[in-house]
């Protein structure tokens, strides 16, 4: 466990660091480690991976982002980033698994405030599920158009970027037709999704909307879930859609609101990826500091290497940092409607990057057992790979938090 | 043109309202679990209210020091009339700038679903006070 900077850490928050960070080291991690060599297609349906969830569930994290009056634990910002990151500390992939399946009741709360029957749809059964059956994704990524949808509608070129995921307006509601692609988090698992489509290809991105879908819908079915390099306890695949039809309640942003949907469901992500890799930066540290203790070379304990002392403070540093920001980050964003894109946008590619680098100085520390699948720190050093790529391409992220600064001149 | 004349028939208007929903005790009772001040801040007419955590009412500043979290919510007098009328998009109205809160956003949502029931006292007592219906 670190070293808490934060002076006024309430008994609270001091509390559910240590649960959360136990139920990462004594569950989570474990079960990471064994599902990291159990076959893609397998993972969502595997004990382990079913009993993790569910002592999620029984913990109530997986309402963490649900505010209370709707029954969720409604954490505060300090509350919110010290789980995030205890999670990932444990397993990226068990983090982004629990996070994730909060965005349809989330959203519904976002966009969907007033609306009885969509909260008493996707709001309140998930809150009160204590057994993992009911699980949500986030469904934004498709085949043709990645880091596409990080793009801001107005941005030049936007009107021409038509999504794969179309609907069309019929009597009542929408007919949808198109696919997602395989990076839906939790999709190969999931009971509903935050869905992310296009309402008015004449548009391109300027057309889009978000729906609130119950994925046991006619015309849905998933496809293979992909193999895939690291956060392997998270399920990922695809979604197809077939004349499905959603109905027009079930429509909770239109083109209108979306530029505000967007930017909001942006920044409570990319938040929330800083303060899970800050976890996961942690946990890399955690293990270069256990081995640089326990492992003798040219006669002394590694810590005791000038070299490996000056890679430590430097790793140190990157993790010390990732936090201040992430911190700071969930404390402004997670403190209002109207959240800081850019700033989530820096927070995360700085926090990622940091993982990154912090796992693999962790593994030249290492040596030949970073490289070995005897050690966890090969894993976490693929889980946080993948992190440069998910949620956004860092590059796309700074297209995106470079226009809003130009957007930003004269003020 | 506002729909409220003066700050004074403002305060009669939402400070009565607020204090006939918590003379309901649910509506009392899910409030103060909140554990929150809630600040309303209202232009056109100029105005102030604040929601105290024992779920009781103060018109106008108040120079005390909050001890639990503030959630603050400002907006026209106007669209305040709008969205006790319940003819307001909460979400569209906040994309839009019409409506500025801060505060824990879990907070802020929770907010919401506590309002709701109270909405219905609104049209009656606006109307005693003077203030049209039409939004």
């Amino acid at each position: 466990m670190y070293f808490e900077l934060t002076p006024d850490l309430s008994e609270e928050h001091e509390h559910i660091k240590s649960m959360v960070h136990t139920f990462a080291r004594d569950v989570l991690r474990p079960a990471a480690k064994t599902l990291d060599a159990v076959p893609a297609d397998e993972v969502g349906g595997h004990p382990l991976y079913r009993d993790a969830m569910r002592q999620a569930y029984e913990l109530n994290l997986h309402t963490i982002l649900v505010p209370e009056g709707f029954g969720g634990m409604g954490l505060d910002p300090l509350a919110t980033h010290i789980v995030l990151e205890e999670l990932a500390w444990g397993s990226a992939g068990f983090a982004i698994s629990i996070a994730v399946s909060q965005f349809p009741a989330f959203g519904a709360c976002l966009l969907a405030t007033d609306n009885d029957e969509l909260i008493a749809e996707f709001t309140t059964p998930f809150v009160e599920n204590r057994d993992a059956s009911l699980i949500g994704c986030w469904a934004i990524t498709e085949p043709d158009h990645g880091s596409d949808w990080l793009m801001q509608p107005d941005m030049e070129g936007a009107e021409k970027i038509v999504p794969n995921l179309r609907a069309k307006k019929v009597d009542g509601g929408w007919l949808v037709n198109g696919q997602k692609a395989a990076w839906v988090s939790n999709a190969p698992v999931a009971h509903h999704a935050y869905l992310f489509l296009n309402i008015d290809s004449a548009q391109g991105l300027r057309g889009n909307g978000i729906a609130l879908v119950d994925l046991s819908s006619k015309g849905i079915s998933r496809g293979k879930a992909w193999e895939k390099m690291g956060q392997r306890a998270l399920p990922q695949g695809e979604i197809y859609f077939d004349d499905v039809f959603i109905p027009d309640n079930n429509l909770i942003s239109d083109t209108e609101l979306y530029p505000f949907a967007i930017d909001a469901t942006l920044s409570i992500a990319n938040t929330a990826m800083s303060a899970l890799f800050t976890g996961v930066a942690q946990a890399a540290f955690d293990e270069a500091m256990r081995y640089a203790r326990e492992r003798v070379q040219g006669g002394r304990p590694l810590i005791e290497h000038p070299t490996v002392q000056v890679n430590l403070f430097e790793m140190f540093k990157l993790v010390e940092t990732a936090r201040a920001i992430s911190r700071r980050v969930m404390l402004y964003n997670y403190q209002t409607i109207t959240p800081s894109l850019q700033h989530a946008i820096a927070a995360k590619v700085f926090c990622t990057d940091a993982a990154v680098q912090v796992s693999h100085m962790a593994i030249q520390i290492f040596g030949g057992m970073g490289l070995s699948k005897e050690s966890d720190i090969e894993m976490i050093f693929r889980d946080a790979r993948m992190a440069q790529v998910e949620d956004g391409v860092n590059e796309a992220l700074a297209l995106t938090a470079g226009h809003l600064l130009r957007s930003m001149e004269g003020e | 043109m506002s729909k409220y004349e003066s700050t004074e028939q403002l305060y009669a208007v939402l400070g009565s309202t607020w204090r006939k929903a918590f003379e309901q005790e649910d509506i009392a009772r899910k409030f103060k679990s909140l554990g929150i001040y809630v600040h309303f801040i209202v232009h056109e007419p100029e105005g102030e209210l604040w929601l105290m955590p024992d779920a009781t009412v103060h018109e106008g500043a108040w120079d005390g020091t909050p001890d639990k979290p503030e959630v603050r919510m400002e907006m026209k007098a106007d669209i305040a009339h709008k969205f006790w009328m319940d003819k307001l998009n909460v979400p569209m109205a906040t994309a839009k700038g019409d409506i500025k809160a801060k505060g824990p956003v879990s907070k802020i949502f929770s907010l919401l679903p506590v309002i709701k029931p109270a909405k219905k006292y609104y049209p009656e007592i606006a109307k005693a006070n003077g203030v049209s219906l039409e939004v």
